[in-house]
Protein backbone atom coordinates (compact mmCIF):
# COMPACT_ATOMS: atom_id res chain seq x y z
CA UNK A 1 0.00 0.00 0.00
CA UNK A 2 0.82 3.13 -0.60
CA UNK A 3 2.06 6.15 2.02
CA UNK A 4 1.05 8.92 0.05
CA UNK A 5 3.76 12.08 1.42
CA UNK A 6 2.89 14.13 -1.26
CA UNK A 7 -0.12 12.70 -3.21
CA UNK A 8 1.67 14.11 -7.04
CA UNK A 9 -1.73 13.38 -8.82
CA UNK A 10 -0.49 12.40 -11.98
CA UNK A 11 1.75 9.71 -10.51
CA UNK A 12 -0.83 8.01 -7.85
CA UNK A 13 -3.71 7.91 -10.46
CA UNK A 14 -2.26 5.22 -11.54
CA UNK A 15 -4.65 1.89 -11.47
CA UNK A 16 -2.26 -1.46 -11.34
CA UNK A 17 -5.47 -4.20 -12.03
CA UNK A 18 -5.41 -7.61 -10.06
CA UNK A 19 -4.54 -8.70 -13.25
CA UNK A 20 -1.20 -6.86 -13.11
CA UNK A 21 -1.69 -4.91 -16.27
CA UNK A 22 -0.20 -1.57 -17.09
CA UNK A 23 -1.64 1.27 -14.89
CA UNK A 24 -4.68 3.36 -16.49
CA UNK A 25 -4.84 7.27 -16.15
CA UNK A 26 -6.87 9.71 -14.04
CA UNK A 27 -10.13 9.72 -12.77
CA UNK A 28 -12.42 9.62 -16.21
CA UNK A 29 -10.79 6.71 -17.71
CA UNK A 30 -13.34 4.17 -19.35
CA UNK A 31 -10.90 1.17 -19.19
CA UNK A 32 -10.85 1.53 -15.66
CA UNK A 33 -14.45 1.53 -15.17
CA UNK A 34 -14.63 -1.50 -17.89
CA UNK A 35 -11.77 -3.11 -15.78
CA UNK A 36 -13.43 -2.22 -12.41
CA UNK A 37 -16.41 -3.82 -14.08
CA UNK A 38 -14.66 -6.96 -14.86
CA UNK A 39 -12.94 -7.46 -11.68
CA UNK A 40 -16.61 -7.00 -10.47
CA UNK A 41 -18.23 -9.69 -12.30
CA UNK A 42 -18.24 -13.16 -9.93
CA UNK A 43 -19.69 -10.64 -7.28
CA UNK A 44 -22.39 -9.12 -9.13
CA UNK A 45 -22.95 -13.04 -10.07
CA UNK A 46 -22.83 -13.52 -6.42
CA UNK A 47 -25.07 -10.81 -5.35
CA UNK A 48 -27.93 -11.42 -7.45
CA UNK A 49 -28.18 -15.09 -6.36
CA UNK A 50 -28.33 -14.07 -2.98
CA UNK A 51 -30.26 -11.69 -3.10
CA UNK A 52 -32.80 -13.95 -4.54
CA UNK A 53 -33.29 -15.26 -1.32
CA UNK A 54 -33.33 -11.75 0.42
CA UNK A 55 -36.19 -10.84 -1.89
CA UNK A 56 -37.89 -14.32 -1.99
CA UNK A 57 -37.45 -13.91 2.61
CA UNK A 58 -39.10 -10.41 2.93
CA UNK A 59 -41.96 -11.46 0.67
CA UNK A 60 -42.45 -14.84 2.73
CA UNK A 61 -41.92 -11.70 5.61
CA UNK A 62 -44.96 -9.87 4.33
CA UNK A 63 -42.77 -7.23 3.39
CA UNK A 64 -44.35 -5.23 0.04
CA UNK A 65 -42.23 -4.88 -2.97
CA UNK A 66 -40.86 -1.28 -2.37
CA UNK A 67 -40.16 -2.37 1.18
CA UNK A 68 -37.76 -4.70 -0.04
CA UNK A 69 -36.34 -3.14 -2.43
CA UNK A 70 -35.68 -0.09 0.01
CA UNK A 71 -33.53 -2.13 2.08
CA UNK A 72 -31.25 -3.06 -1.03
CA UNK A 73 -31.31 0.23 -3.07
CA UNK A 74 -30.35 2.42 0.16
CA UNK A 75 -28.92 0.01 2.92
CA UNK A 76 -27.12 -2.36 0.17
CA UNK A 77 -25.59 -4.56 3.39
CA UNK A 78 -25.74 -8.42 2.71
CA UNK A 79 -25.59 -9.98 6.30
CA UNK A 80 -27.54 -7.09 8.26
CA UNK A 81 -30.31 -7.13 5.75
CA UNK A 82 -31.14 -10.64 6.41
CA UNK A 83 -30.82 -10.04 9.93
CA UNK A 84 -32.99 -7.22 9.90
CA UNK A 85 -35.37 -9.83 8.32
CA UNK A 86 -35.25 -12.12 11.07
CA UNK A 87 -36.01 -9.36 14.07
CA UNK A 88 -38.90 -7.99 11.91
CA UNK A 89 -40.49 -11.52 11.79
CA UNK A 90 -39.68 -11.78 15.75
CA UNK A 91 -41.02 -8.88 16.44
CA UNK A 92 -38.48 -6.88 17.88
CA UNK A 93 -38.57 -2.95 17.66
CA UNK A 94 -37.59 -0.24 15.05
CA UNK A 95 -34.32 1.30 17.12
CA UNK A 96 -33.37 -1.76 18.38
CA UNK A 97 -33.17 -3.19 14.73
CA UNK A 98 -31.32 0.19 13.72
CA UNK A 99 -29.26 -0.39 16.63
CA UNK A 100 -28.40 -4.02 15.67
CA UNK A 101 -27.97 -2.68 11.97
CA UNK A 102 -25.28 -0.71 13.02
CA UNK A 103 -23.33 -2.88 15.37
CA UNK A 104 -23.38 -5.67 12.41
CA UNK A 105 -22.00 -3.18 10.15
CA UNK A 106 -19.17 -1.19 11.89
CA UNK A 107 -16.76 -3.32 10.51
CA UNK A 108 -17.73 -1.83 7.75
CA UNK A 109 -15.17 1.79 9.40
CA UNK A 110 -12.10 -0.50 8.66
CA UNK A 111 -13.29 -1.80 4.98
CA UNK A 112 -13.90 2.36 4.38
CA UNK A 113 -10.69 3.10 5.75
CA UNK A 114 -8.49 0.62 3.67
CA UNK A 115 -10.57 1.49 0.77
CA UNK A 116 -10.53 5.35 1.25
CA UNK A 117 -6.34 4.46 1.48
CA UNK A 118 -6.59 3.05 -1.90
CA UNK A 119 -8.37 5.29 -4.59
CA UNK A 120 -6.86 8.23 -6.15
CA UNK A 121 -9.74 10.77 -5.31
CA UNK A 122 -9.18 13.73 -7.96
CA UNK A 123 -12.47 15.48 -6.88
CA UNK A 124 -13.62 15.88 -2.68
CA UNK A 125 -17.21 14.73 -4.34
CA UNK A 126 -15.57 11.45 -5.05
CA UNK A 127 -15.17 10.80 -1.34
CA UNK A 128 -18.97 10.93 -0.02
CA UNK A 129 -20.21 9.18 -3.40
CA UNK A 130 -18.03 6.10 -3.43
CA UNK A 131 -18.42 5.58 0.27
CA UNK A 132 -21.60 4.32 -0.19
CA UNK A 133 -21.33 1.25 -1.89
CA UNK A 134 -18.23 -0.48 0.05
CA UNK A 135 -18.85 -3.97 0.75
CA UNK A 136 -17.09 -6.99 2.21
CA UNK A 137 -16.64 -8.24 -1.75
CA UNK A 138 -15.68 -5.62 -3.37
CA UNK A 139 -13.19 -4.43 -0.54
CA UNK A 140 -11.54 -7.82 -0.64
CA UNK A 141 -11.42 -7.06 -4.88
CA UNK A 142 -10.28 -2.92 -4.39
CA UNK A 143 -7.55 -3.71 -1.84
CA UNK A 144 -6.02 -7.11 -3.83
CA UNK A 145 -4.86 -4.70 -6.13
CA UNK A 146 -1.46 -3.54 -6.41
CA UNK A 147 -0.71 0.06 -5.68
CA UNK A 148 -3.79 2.41 -5.80
CA UNK A 149 -6.98 2.37 -8.07
CA UNK A 150 -8.73 5.36 -9.90
CA UNK A 151 -11.90 6.66 -8.78
CA UNK A 152 -13.49 5.03 -12.24
CA UNK A 153 -12.47 1.87 -11.20
CA UNK A 154 -13.59 2.16 -7.88
CA UNK A 155 -16.82 3.52 -9.25
CA UNK A 156 -17.13 0.28 -11.17
CA UNK A 157 -16.32 -2.31 -9.10
CA UNK A 158 -19.24 -0.36 -6.48
CA UNK A 159 -22.35 -0.11 -8.70
CA UNK A 160 -21.83 -3.55 -10.62
CA UNK A 161 -22.28 -5.29 -6.98
CA UNK A 162 -25.15 -2.97 -6.39
CA UNK A 163 -27.23 -3.29 -9.60
CA UNK A 164 -26.44 -7.22 -9.37
CA UNK A 165 -28.11 -7.20 -5.69
CA UNK A 166 -30.59 -4.87 -6.68
CA UNK A 167 -31.76 -6.97 -9.23
CA UNK A 168 -31.78 -10.22 -7.43
CA UNK A 169 -33.95 -8.47 -4.76
CA UNK A 170 -36.56 -7.75 -7.46
CA UNK A 171 -36.12 -10.81 -9.06
CA UNK A 172 -36.30 -12.99 -5.85
CA UNK A 173 -39.45 -11.19 -4.51
CA UNK A 174 -41.14 -11.68 -7.70
CA UNK A 175 -39.98 -15.12 -9.21
CA UNK A 176 -38.34 -16.61 -5.89
CA UNK A 177 -40.05 -19.34 -5.55
CA UNK A 178 -39.94 -21.08 -8.86
CA UNK A 179 -36.28 -21.45 -8.46
CA UNK A 180 -34.97 -25.25 -8.12
CA UNK A 181 -33.12 -24.98 -4.50
CA UNK A 182 -29.63 -26.83 -5.89
CA UNK A 183 -28.96 -24.31 -8.39
CA UNK A 184 -29.32 -21.21 -6.48
CA UNK A 185 -26.97 -22.68 -3.64
CA UNK A 186 -24.34 -23.81 -6.34
CA UNK A 187 -25.07 -19.99 -7.36
CA UNK A 188 -24.16 -18.56 -3.52
CA UNK A 189 -21.27 -21.10 -3.82
CA UNK A 190 -19.63 -18.07 -6.45
CA UNK A 191 -18.57 -15.84 -3.42
CA UNK A 192 -16.90 -18.27 -1.56
CA UNK A 193 -14.47 -18.83 -4.45
CA UNK A 194 -14.26 -15.86 -5.36
CA UNK A 195 -13.20 -14.99 -1.50
CA UNK A 196 -11.01 -17.76 -2.31
CA UNK A 197 -9.76 -16.73 -5.57
CA UNK A 198 -8.39 -13.70 -4.00
CA UNK A 199 -6.90 -15.12 -1.14
CA UNK A 200 -4.93 -17.22 -3.06
CA UNK A 201 -2.40 -14.80 -3.80
CA UNK A 202 -1.62 -13.62 0.05
CA UNK A 203 -1.47 -17.46 0.89
CA UNK A 204 1.64 -17.31 -1.73
CA UNK A 205 3.56 -14.99 0.28
CA UNK A 206 4.53 -17.63 3.26
CA UNK A 207 3.62 -18.95 6.11
CA UNK A 208 2.85 -15.88 8.19
CA UNK A 209 0.18 -15.21 5.87
CA UNK A 210 -1.27 -18.37 5.84
CA UNK A 211 -1.33 -17.93 9.51
CA UNK A 212 -3.35 -15.25 9.23
CA UNK A 213 -5.90 -16.10 7.29
CA UNK A 214 -6.18 -19.64 8.80
CA UNK A 215 -6.25 -18.15 12.65
CA UNK A 216 -9.11 -16.08 11.86
CA UNK A 217 -11.04 -18.54 9.60
CA UNK A 218 -10.53 -20.78 12.67
CA UNK A 219 -11.93 -18.27 15.52
CA UNK A 220 -14.80 -17.47 13.10
CA UNK A 221 -15.74 -20.77 12.68
CA UNK A 222 -15.62 -21.66 16.27
CA UNK A 223 -17.27 -18.50 17.30
CA UNK A 224 -20.44 -19.34 14.50
CA UNK A 225 -20.78 -22.74 15.42
CA UNK A 226 -20.44 -22.24 19.26
CA UNK A 227 -20.81 -18.93 20.86
CA UNK A 228 -24.20 -16.87 20.85
CA UNK A 229 -22.76 -14.06 19.37
CA UNK A 230 -23.81 -12.96 15.99
CA UNK A 231 -22.45 -13.85 12.98
CA UNK A 232 -21.54 -10.13 12.72
CA UNK A 233 -19.51 -9.70 15.55
CA UNK A 234 -18.16 -12.95 15.30
CA UNK A 235 -16.45 -11.98 12.34
CA UNK A 236 -15.42 -9.15 13.38
CA UNK A 237 -13.56 -10.80 16.27
CA UNK A 238 -12.11 -13.29 14.00
CA UNK A 239 -10.75 -10.32 11.40
CA UNK A 240 -8.51 -8.71 13.82
CA UNK A 241 -7.78 -11.50 15.86
CA UNK A 242 -6.19 -12.65 12.69
CA UNK A 243 -4.92 -9.35 12.05
CA UNK A 244 -3.25 -8.56 15.21
CA UNK A 245 -1.56 -12.32 14.77
CA UNK A 246 -0.47 -11.38 11.39
CA UNK A 247 1.13 -8.07 12.59
CA UNK A 248 3.33 -10.51 14.96
CA UNK A 249 4.16 -12.96 12.33
CA UNK A 250 4.59 -10.39 8.82
CA UNK A 251 7.85 -9.08 8.94
CA UNK A 252 7.52 -5.29 10.00
CA UNK A 253 8.34 -3.89 6.33
CA UNK A 254 4.98 -4.93 4.89
CA UNK A 255 2.19 -2.00 5.00
CA UNK A 256 5.30 0.79 5.19
CA UNK A 257 6.16 3.53 2.20
CA UNK A 258 8.85 0.54 1.41
CA UNK A 259 6.42 -2.09 0.69
CA UNK A 260 3.86 0.04 -1.98
CA UNK A 261 4.58 -2.50 -4.74
CA UNK A 262 4.29 -5.48 -2.53
CA UNK A 263 0.50 -4.74 -0.70
CA UNK B 1 -48.43 -13.82 8.48
CA UNK B 2 -47.97 -10.51 9.17
CA UNK B 3 -45.62 -10.36 12.36
CA UNK B 4 -44.46 -7.04 12.39
CA UNK B 5 -47.81 -5.34 13.34
CA UNK B 6 -47.33 -1.57 12.98
CA UNK B 7 -43.85 -2.14 13.07
CA UNK B 8 -43.16 0.87 10.20
CA UNK B 9 -40.82 -0.84 8.09
CA UNK B 10 -39.99 2.12 5.86
CA UNK B 11 -38.72 4.23 8.94
CA UNK B 12 -36.60 1.23 9.90
CA UNK B 13 -34.70 1.69 6.54
CA UNK B 14 -34.40 5.27 6.33
CA UNK B 15 -32.86 4.38 9.82
CA UNK B 16 -30.38 2.12 8.94
CA UNK B 17 -29.45 4.10 5.90
CA UNK B 18 -28.16 7.13 7.67
CA UNK B 19 -26.66 4.61 10.17
CA UNK B 20 -24.94 2.73 7.80
CA UNK B 21 -23.92 5.86 5.38
CA UNK B 22 -22.41 7.22 8.29
CA UNK B 23 -20.38 4.28 9.54
CA UNK B 24 -19.08 3.82 5.84
CA UNK B 25 -18.30 7.63 5.03
CA UNK B 26 -16.75 8.61 7.84
CA UNK B 27 -13.08 7.23 6.61
CA UNK B 28 -13.39 8.28 3.47
CA UNK B 29 -13.58 11.90 4.82
CA UNK B 30 -10.27 11.70 6.30
CA UNK B 31 -7.75 13.06 4.10
CA UNK B 32 -4.69 13.30 5.33
CA UNK B 33 -3.26 9.44 5.63
CA UNK B 34 0.25 10.78 6.72
CA UNK B 35 -1.08 11.71 9.89
CA UNK B 36 -1.97 7.69 10.95
CA UNK B 37 0.38 5.81 12.76
CA UNK B 38 2.35 3.27 11.27
CA UNK B 39 0.72 0.67 13.35
CA UNK B 40 -2.76 1.81 11.67
CA UNK B 41 -1.49 1.42 8.42
CA UNK B 42 -0.01 -1.39 8.86
CA UNK B 43 -3.52 -3.29 10.51
CA UNK B 44 -4.90 -1.79 7.08
CA UNK B 45 -2.57 -3.75 4.95
CA UNK B 46 -2.81 -6.87 7.03
CA UNK B 47 -6.51 -7.07 7.55
CA UNK B 48 -7.73 -7.97 3.86
CA UNK B 49 -6.21 -11.06 4.86
CA UNK B 50 -7.50 -12.22 7.84
CA UNK B 51 -10.95 -10.88 6.87
CA UNK B 52 -11.07 -13.18 3.47
CA UNK B 53 -10.31 -16.29 5.58
CA UNK B 54 -12.99 -15.27 8.42
CA UNK B 55 -15.12 -14.64 5.10
CA UNK B 56 -14.65 -18.18 3.52
CA UNK B 57 -14.75 -19.84 6.75
CA UNK B 58 -17.48 -21.32 7.89
CA UNK B 59 -19.67 -19.12 5.48
CA UNK B 60 -18.87 -21.37 2.23
CA UNK B 61 -20.37 -24.75 4.47
CA UNK B 62 -23.10 -22.86 6.54
CA UNK B 63 -24.51 -21.49 3.08
CA UNK B 64 -25.25 -25.18 1.64
CA UNK B 65 -26.75 -26.24 5.11
CA UNK B 66 -30.14 -26.53 3.45
CA UNK B 67 -29.16 -28.88 0.77
CA UNK B 68 -27.75 -31.40 3.45
CA UNK B 69 -24.35 -31.22 2.13
CA UNK B 70 -22.34 -28.53 3.34
CA UNK B 71 -19.14 -30.67 2.54
CA UNK B 72 -19.95 -29.69 -1.14
CA UNK B 73 -18.07 -26.24 -0.81
CA UNK B 74 -14.97 -28.46 0.29
CA UNK B 75 -14.80 -28.98 -3.85
CA UNK B 76 -15.79 -25.82 -5.22
CA UNK B 77 -13.49 -23.90 -2.83
CA UNK B 78 -10.89 -26.62 -4.16
CA UNK B 79 -11.35 -26.03 -7.62
CA UNK B 80 -11.47 -22.43 -6.98
CA UNK B 81 -8.07 -22.15 -5.45
CA UNK B 82 -6.75 -24.57 -8.24
CA UNK B 83 -8.18 -22.73 -10.84
CA UNK B 84 -6.90 -19.45 -9.38
CA UNK B 85 -2.99 -20.68 -9.12
CA UNK B 86 -2.97 -21.08 -13.05
CA UNK B 87 -5.41 -18.02 -14.03
CA UNK B 88 -5.28 -14.79 -13.20
CA UNK B 89 -8.90 -14.55 -14.36
CA UNK B 90 -11.01 -14.23 -11.41
CA UNK B 91 -14.50 -15.58 -13.59
CA UNK B 92 -12.58 -19.16 -14.08
CA UNK B 93 -12.69 -20.27 -10.67
CA UNK B 94 -15.30 -18.58 -9.70
CA UNK B 95 -17.32 -20.40 -12.71
CA UNK B 96 -15.66 -23.61 -11.87
CA UNK B 97 -16.77 -23.57 -8.45
CA UNK B 98 -20.20 -23.04 -9.30
CA UNK B 99 -19.97 -25.98 -11.62
CA UNK B 100 -18.30 -28.36 -9.43
CA UNK B 101 -20.35 -27.20 -6.76
CA UNK B 102 -23.66 -27.78 -8.39
CA UNK B 103 -22.49 -31.07 -9.58
CA UNK B 104 -21.96 -32.13 -6.15
CA UNK B 105 -25.38 -31.50 -5.08
CA UNK B 106 -27.07 -33.26 -8.19
CA UNK B 107 -25.26 -36.65 -7.13
CA UNK B 108 -28.07 -39.00 -5.88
Amino acid sequence: MRQNKKPSKKTTAAAGSIRGKSPGRGEGNPRDFTRGLKDALPIIFGYFSASIAFGLLARNSSLSLWETQSFSLFTFTGAAQFMALNLINSGVSGPQIVLAYGLLNLRYTLMSAAVAKKVDFTRFFQRPLLAFGVTDENFAVTTANKGQVSPAYQGAVEIGPWIGWNLGTLCGWLFGSILPASLSAAMVASLYALFMALLLPDLKKGMPWILTAASAAGVNTLLELFSPLGSGWSFVIAMMSGTILGMFLIPATVGTASDEVEA
Amino acid sequence: MNNHGELNIMAVVIAATVVNYIIRVTPFLMTSWEKVPLSVRRFLTIMPTAALGALIFPGAFTSLTDTGRPWAALGGLGIAALAAHYSKNLIIPVAAAVLVTWGILQIP
